[in-house]
């Protein structure tokens, strides 16, 4: 790279320093002692890929092994790209600056639909084949992870490699496989072929799908002798996983600027909505010591003013006390604060609650979810009104005036009324405020009920689930508007045309490819930036591609449906999913696993079961 | 609560120019955290490490002469914190030297730079027929949003156009205190609209600060 050019350009683009590197604790290796290169890609923006704690892991994970050298890349802005396009820079990772063409491996980290475009586009711009069919031998390999690679269909033009589950010790598998298989010299086919054997990885050219005259699925055929299903991979034992000792730093501000230190992973809680709540089962618990210690390390090394304990559900870490006492014996006096994020406050020990700071503050957010008890109970959100009321007064009799609500829109069997349980619980939320004699004085509340749009997901109890159209979302939002009649209650949406693009990408299949294609040579990029998002134009290429969007997401799918990711295995069965679905249109609800199984199937992965 | 000042000089320089002010407020706090000192906090709700910068250095450029004042609860020896400071101080921010402050911030009064165009030595002397002129008027953005005319030939100070190589380099002295300051950036903007565009911009650098007797900053 001409380093005068380069710099030339960073002068004119917002925010350089996302462009820079040389981050505190980034990994620099010596080229000479390195034989497999692995440029990890976050297909968004520097400040939210810098936030999320998976890329820290498998980052550090992969560099803690000799010879092998991964390396960050984030999307430029279009400012950026812009530039780079002119001068013919091809988008580089940020620790060598060597172009994404060079490297033996292309990861992205896959969080949201909205992003898939971002990965073409990163992908063109860093001089890398397209379609995964056309890549020679001396191409890299192109591989995913994250949630949205449990159903990778619609990028399985491509990409070479898909990891299912988690990725710490995978990924490292891989490193090893690709080593060999070098050494070997075996073609590229031949060492896919390989990796199709290997646990946890899907190669989508050895799976050929085939339609029915309805456009639905007529099967999907392993072809040469590859595993008929793909079983996610799960960590065992999380205290003897590679975690961080150090976060790469960084320099410019980013979304969460702070130590994140993970408890446990999955969820018992089942709701049948949630995606996380399935595909991150079994549940498995870090003890408090190996916890402590390592967010201890993560602040030493960073510096850090607030380490947050990251989980799906903070409160069902079952010594949670525990560890707070031995995590506060040292961040107090260094003046660190503790975050929990999405704590039930109701039944947190008091004393606890003074000596975190965040905690007193976290009252504040609530996710009911839906306004009824007769939804809630079909999505098995396991929460009353009663409880909502009571955390408001918690949070109200600690000073706080104003209160964040979550909730859907468009859940299965939703009704009118239930759109107006929404207004009405904002509303008991206000009445609460003003009918306690202690109240802070002066001061009026504010409730902001923030309404999202539900989007049907694989791997849930509602996989089969019509999604609401964007105008059956509107009729909602505009009855909603009329149901609300206190000032004290504000109203904020997700835009329906978002959550439906993102529908139809979630539940699709491999024929989505070709309208990735067509989306990222018309432009098409940053889809969950309101700057760059364009419905008509992604409505204009399905109707020119002549594909319906309706298929993939206002349709009911049948039980026997063959789905575009049968033939991945999350551990949680498609029974148990078709159980759970039975149930929630008989308003029925599921006790969380600890209160009893449910028989989900997750339990087979892990070899001491479920915690 | 008794506390003791220090004040530290590092160099900004390489990639490290793109980090703005801002950034490297809370980059400064974090080292000086990890550095294991006995920092004095702030006192309120939200208690972190007190540190200050004599003079914010505009995004991409360099500095030879930065500075920032924090504070300690225990004496210790300036070799002793120099050498705590340098384990987590970046190659391209690395320690130049620890010592008590001398003058106050707000007696800065005047900065060096040197100003270098790559492959532009062959304007040299289009630039310095350019500042040679007895006045030069730029328009200045000002503080509130409205503009201002300010005539550069009248703040330039010590001036020299000289060529180092292919490139180009000026080095002068311009205002910098609390009334009059003035960005370098102006003068290169000018220079480019004027004179003509540079084929990679400039490289500006920050290479001393003066109080208002003429005496280096310290
Ligand atoms: S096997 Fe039982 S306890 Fe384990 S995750 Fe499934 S339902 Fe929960």
């Amino acid at each position: 790279m001409d380093k005068l050019q380069w710099e030339a350009i960073l002068n004119q683009v917002q925010k350089p320093g996302r462009y820079t590197g040389g981050e505190m604790n980034s990994i620099i290796k010596d080229k000479r002692d390195v034989d497999i290169r692995f440029a990890f890609c976050f297909p968004d923006v520097y400040e939210i890929g810098m936030s999320h704690l998976g890329m820290k892991i498998l980052y550090s994970a992969l560099n803690a092994m000799d010879g092998v050298w991964c390396e960050r890349v984030f999307a430029p802005w279009d400012d950026m790209e812009a530039k780079m396009r002119e001068h013919h820079l091809p988008l580089y990772a940020l620790e060598s600056k060597d172009a994404l063409h060079h490297f033996d491996f292309i990861g992205f980290t896959m969080q949201y639909e909205l992003s898939y475009t971002n990965v073409l586009n990163m992908l063109d711009l860093g001089g890398v084949e397209l379609l995964a069919q056309n890549r020679g031998e001396d191409d890299p390999f192109v591989i995913i992870g994250g949630p949205c690679a449990y159903n990778s269909e619609p990028l399985a033009d491509f990409v070479d490699i898909v990891s299912l589950g988690e990725g710490e010790e995978a990924l490292c598998e891989l490193m090893v496989l690709y080593r060999e298989s070098k050494q070997q010299g075996l073609t590229r086919k031949q060492f896919l072929r390989r990796v199709a054997d290997l646990d946890g990885f899907y190669v989508p050219c050895f799976y050929e799908v085939t339609y029915k005259a309805d456009n639905t699925i007529q099967a999907v055929t392993p072809l040469d002798g590859v595993p008929a299903t793909i079983r996610k991979r799960i960590i065992d034992d999380l205290d003897t996983a590679h975690y961080p000792e150090a976060f790469v730093t960084p320099y410019i501000e980013v979304v969460h600027d702070r130590a994140v230190q993970e408890i446990f992973r999955g969820c018992i809680r089942g709701c049948r909505f949630c995606q996380a709540g399935y595909v991150y089962r079994p549940v498995r618990e870090k003890s408090p010591e190996v916890i402590n210690k390592q967010a201890r390390s993560l602040c030493d090394m960073g510096g850090y003013e607030e380490v947050s304990l990251s989980s799906l559900s903070t409160s069902d870490y079952r010594q949670l006390p525990q560890l707070l006492e031995q995590m506060l014996s040292w961040t107090e006096p260094e003046k660190i604060n503790i975050s929990l994020p999405s704590l039930r406050v109701d039944n947190f020990p008091r004393e606890l609650m003074e000596r975190i700071q965040s905690v007193r503050k976290s009252g504040l957010t609530f996710a009911p979810e839906a306004g009824t008890q007769r939804l809630r109970d079909v999505i098995n959100k396991n929460i009353t009104e009663e409880e909502v009321l009571r955390t408001a007064e918690t949070a109200f009799s600690g000073g706080n005036t104003g209160v964040k609500l979550y909730f859907m829109m468009g859940l299965p069997t939703e009704t009118m009324e239930d759109v107006e349980g929404i207004a009405h619980l904002s509303q008991k939320v206000v009445d609460t405020f003003y009918h306690m004699p202690n109240r802070p004085k002066g001061k009026g509340v504010t409730v902001s009920s923030s309404v999202s749009g539900f989007v049907p997901k694989p791997f849930t109890p509602f996989q089969w689930e019509p999604q609401d159209t964007v105008e059956q979302l509107k009729e909602k939002q505009k009855h909603l508007v009329q149901t609300v009649t206190s000032r004290k209650i504000s109203l904020s949406w997700h835009d329906a045309q978002v959550s439906n693009l993102e529908g139809i990408f979630a539940r699709g299949d491999r024929r989505l490819g070709k309208v990735l294609l067509e989306a990222q040579k018309r432009g098409c990029k940053f889809d969950s930036w309101g700057e760059f998002f364009n419905y008509e134009k992604w409505m204009a290429i399905f109707s020119d591609l002549e594909i319906d969007p309706a298929f993939y997401n206002a349709r009911k799918r049948e039980f026997d449906e063959v789905l575009p990711w049968s033939h991945i295995d999350i551990g949680v069965t498609a029974e148990f999913l078709k159980r759970e679905n039975v149930k929630a249109h008989e308003g029925k609800t599921t006790p969380h696993c600890r209160e009893q199984c449910a028989g989900c199937g997750a339990n087979r992965l892990c070899e001491k079961g479920c915690e | 609560m008794d506390f003791i000042d220090v004040r530290m000089w590092f160099v900004k320089q390489g990639d490290l120019k793109y980090i703005s002010h801002l950034d490297l407020q809370r980059f400064m706090q974090r080292a000086l955290k990890r550095s294991g000192l006995p920092l004095w906090h702030t006192e309120g709700f939200n208690p972190h490490p007190y540190v200050t910068f004599a003079l914010p250095l505009s995004l991409g450029q360099e500095s030879r002469c930065e500075s920032v004042d924090f504070r300690l609860t225990k004496p210790m020896s300036m070799h002793a914190i120099k050498s705590a400071m340098d384990k987590v101080m970046p190659q391209d921010m690395r320690v130049l030297s620890v010592a008590p402050p001398v003058q106050k911030a707000k007696m800065i009064a005047f900065a060096e730079y040197s100003i270098c165009f790559p492959k532009w030595a062959w304007q040299q002397n289009a630039v310095a027929d350019f500042l040679g002129q007895s006045e030069i008027l730029v328009t200045k953005r000002t503080k509130k949003g409205g503009e201002s005319t300010v005539d550069l030939a009248a703040a330039l100070q010590e001036v020299s156009v000289a060529v180092r190589e292919e490139d180009l380099v000026l080095s002068l002295r311009l205002p910098a205190g609390s009334s009059v300051n003035l960005n370098p950036s102006l003068l290169v903007g000018t220079i480019h609209e004027k004179v003509g565009q540079s084929p990679y911009g400039a490289q500006i650098t920050r290479m001393a600060v003066f109080d208002i007797n003429g005496e280096l900053f310290s």
